[in-house]
């Protein structure tokens, strides 16, 4: 690296000497340019795109073990393989009930900074409590509520006077999922507030003022201004929300922690599909199949991904 | 001329009493919603503090103990398998990992990414409209799914595992949302300053080192934060990549083990989820706005 700075430092005489040619020449400045933008570019196909050609690779083929050195192609085997598994559809059942509940969070966090927009007494003081839980960590969020949902000392049991073990439910095991989406929508609703604030701080005062002698009322003003106003960024917020949704992990991990039987949680109930891949993938040490799931997961938030991007261009276009 | 009087003072009259109504009601909605974000911390803090006798023959949740205990906190060292092993707990070697495993590629990560921002933004380059253009396409593309399949390649090809440089070095090369930030904020930057530099004979490095970054500390230090953050919150790169290697846990990880090795003993686990979340929640309090800002603006990569 140090060679590198003082060549460039050397070719400044030449860089600053004004060039009347059209064609570009190479300086050392401009070489070491394009090494400077080529680096996190290089970055990325290394770290990410060999990562995902290798999984790529996998899904047509069997592997013992970690030893790439085994690799053999076995045409559609692992899909079969994968396809035919009860616990795949499983965890594509729980991850699709996961990323449903995100609109939840949404609608927490769009009520909660429409009501800080009317600027309460004390609203820095909310705003400032709302973002604690999104800086805190999946684990301690994870302790935090494995011990409401707790059977014995649990605080929710104590709220409800039931005595639940609402974690390993035998009557009702639903009820993990559900602790692990309490536990979320505890969470993510941060953010969106944040964004959200933005996004209303923005809107033209005027147009209210407009509306408001020509007699509109406060819903009215909220439906026909403040909603299409924030309408980018609710799309926004729903679209990393449902993202992130999809890829539920950690707290899923943490909440049913995967159990000698090698379930996610009582009755597989905390198995979402990166979870699932997971345990397929570094636990029964089958690669090729966890890429499979990998893969039909990246599928669909690369769809998710690509009508974004479809809709940004549409607006960009008008 | 009376009837129209109390005709005109009524509805005025309700109009107020609805306003009042309408705040009543916002700050009861505000007030909920704050004690659901609240009583889960407290329902740890104050177990924390409860001894372990009382705790562990209740058969509910103890509101307010009879006994309070720092028992819990002892535990976390008395009790700590490594600190029997090497003297240190298990959390502090966690702690001291986790600050240089996160602050290494975050810090020469912003470095390389504000290097490139500043050549897209500032420096005349031959195809750089292309390879930006690769570069934003690369920020679409959403990789969540792969964080797992993705070790076969650093376990197998690289022979990383066990090893903290899966969590280290692909960081240090940088990120399209990085580059794009800090981009938009150095195209505001003065062009004048910048030529003025270069007739004094500065190179593209030293423009970048002695303006550039002086001049952008606070998308900087917004960015850092936003890094910072979520590699302190990290549970699973460290899950994946460290389990093997007991000196390289991380607090994330250290607090995560302590589950299975303190499971009899509730006010223990409760104190080392406590105590991993100090550091953030201190910090938090005394820069709120950078908090705020820095997470909004990091994660926001419209």
């Amino acid at each position: 690296m140090s060679k590198k700075l003082d060549s460039t430092i050397e070719g400044v005489n030449i860089s600053t000497t004004p060039n009347f040619k059209k064609k570009h020449v190479w300086t050392k400045e401009t070489v070491f340019a394009l090494v400077v933008v080529l680096i996190p570019i290089i970055g990325y196909v290394v770290f990410n795109g060999f990562p995902v050609a290798l999984s790529f690779g996998l899904l047509f083929s069997n592997i013992e073990g970690f030893d790439i050195s085994t690799m053999t192609w076995n045409n559609f085997a692992n899909f079969t393989t994968v396809f035919s598994d009860d616990r795949f559809w499983k965890s594509i059942w729980i991850t699709l009930w996961i990323a449903s509940t995100q609109l939840v969070t949404l609608a927490i966090a769009l009520v909660i900074s429409v009501l800080l927009a009317k600027k309460p007494r004390g609203r820095g003081f909310f705003q400032v409590l709302y973002f604690v839980p999104y800086i805190c960590s999946s684990v301690a969020v994870a302790i935090m509520w494995k011990w409401v949902f707790d059977g014995n000392h649990g605080l929710l049991n104590a709220l409800l006077g039931t005595k639940i073990d609402w974690l390993n439910n035998t009557d009702n095991p639903a009820t993990l999922t559900w602790a692990i989406i309490t536990s979320i929508i505890w969470q993510a609703p941060g953010y969106g507030i944040v964004m959200f604030k933005a996004a209303l701080d923005a809107v033209n005062p005027a147009l209210y003022e407009a509306s408001e002698i020509d007699g509109a009322n406060s819903f009215e003003q909220f439906w026909n201004i403040t909603i299409p106003s924030i309408a980018p960024t609710t799309f926004y917020l729903l679209f990393t929300g449902v993202l992130a949704g999809f890829t539920t992990f950690d707290k899923a991990t943490l909440m049913a922690p995967i159990s000698w039987t090698q379930t996610a949680g009582y009755e597989d109930m905390g198995l979402t599909m990166l979870y699932y891949s997971y345990i397929l993938g570094t636990q029964r040490m089958e690669m090729e199949l966890a890429s499979v799931v990998s893969w039909f997961l990246f599928l669909i938030t690369m769809t998710l991904s690509v009508i974004v991007m479809k809709k940004r261009d549409k607006e960009l276009e008008y | 001329m009376e009837n129209v009087i109390t005709n005109n003072a009524l509805p005025q009259n309700k109009r107020k009493k609805s306003i009042r109504l309408g705040r009543i009601f916002i700050y009861l909605t505000l007030i909920i919603y704050s004690l659901f974000l609240m009583v889960p911390f407290y329902t740890i803090v104050i177990s924390a503090f409860t001894d372990h006798a009382e705790l562990d023959s209740a058969l509910k949740f103890i509101w307010w103990p009879e006994t309070f205990s720092l028992q819990g906190f002892k535990n976390l060292i008395e009790f700590d398998v490594m600190y029997y092993e090497v003297g240190i707990p298990s959390m502090a070697v966690g702690f001291i990992n986790t600050l240089w495993i996160t602050c290494l590629p975050t810090v020469v990560g912003l470095f390389v990414s504000g290097l490139a921002a500043y050549v897209y933004a500032k420096i005349k380059l031959p195809g750089k409209h292309i390879l930006f253009a690769i570069e934003m396409a690369t920020m679409m593309i959403p990789l969540g799914s792969m964080q797992v399949v993705s070790y076969l390649f650093y376990n197998s090809i690289l022979g990383w595992n066990d090893t903290p440089l899966p969590l280290i070095i692909p960081g240090m090369f940088g990120s399209a949302s990085l580059i794009f930030f800090l981009r938009t904020y150095f195209e505001g930057i003065n062009n004048e300053i910048l030529e003025a530099a270069r007739i004094d004979g500065k190179s593209v490095f030293g423009i970048y080192f002695s303006i550039m970054i002086p001049l952008a500390i606070p998308a900087f230090v917004a960015q850092f934060i936003f890094g910072f953050v979520g590699g302190y919150n990290d549970y699973v790169g460290p899950m994946l990549y460290l389990t093997g290697n007991k000196m390289m846990v991380t607090l994330q990880l250290a607090v995560a083990n302590l589950q299975n090795s303190f499971s009899k003993y509730p006010e223990t686990i409760c104190a080392s989820a406590v105590v991993s979340m100090i550091p953030l929640i201190i910090i938090y309090c005394f820069a709120q706005k950078l908090f705020i800002n820095g997470i909004a603006v990091g994660g926001g990569k419209e």
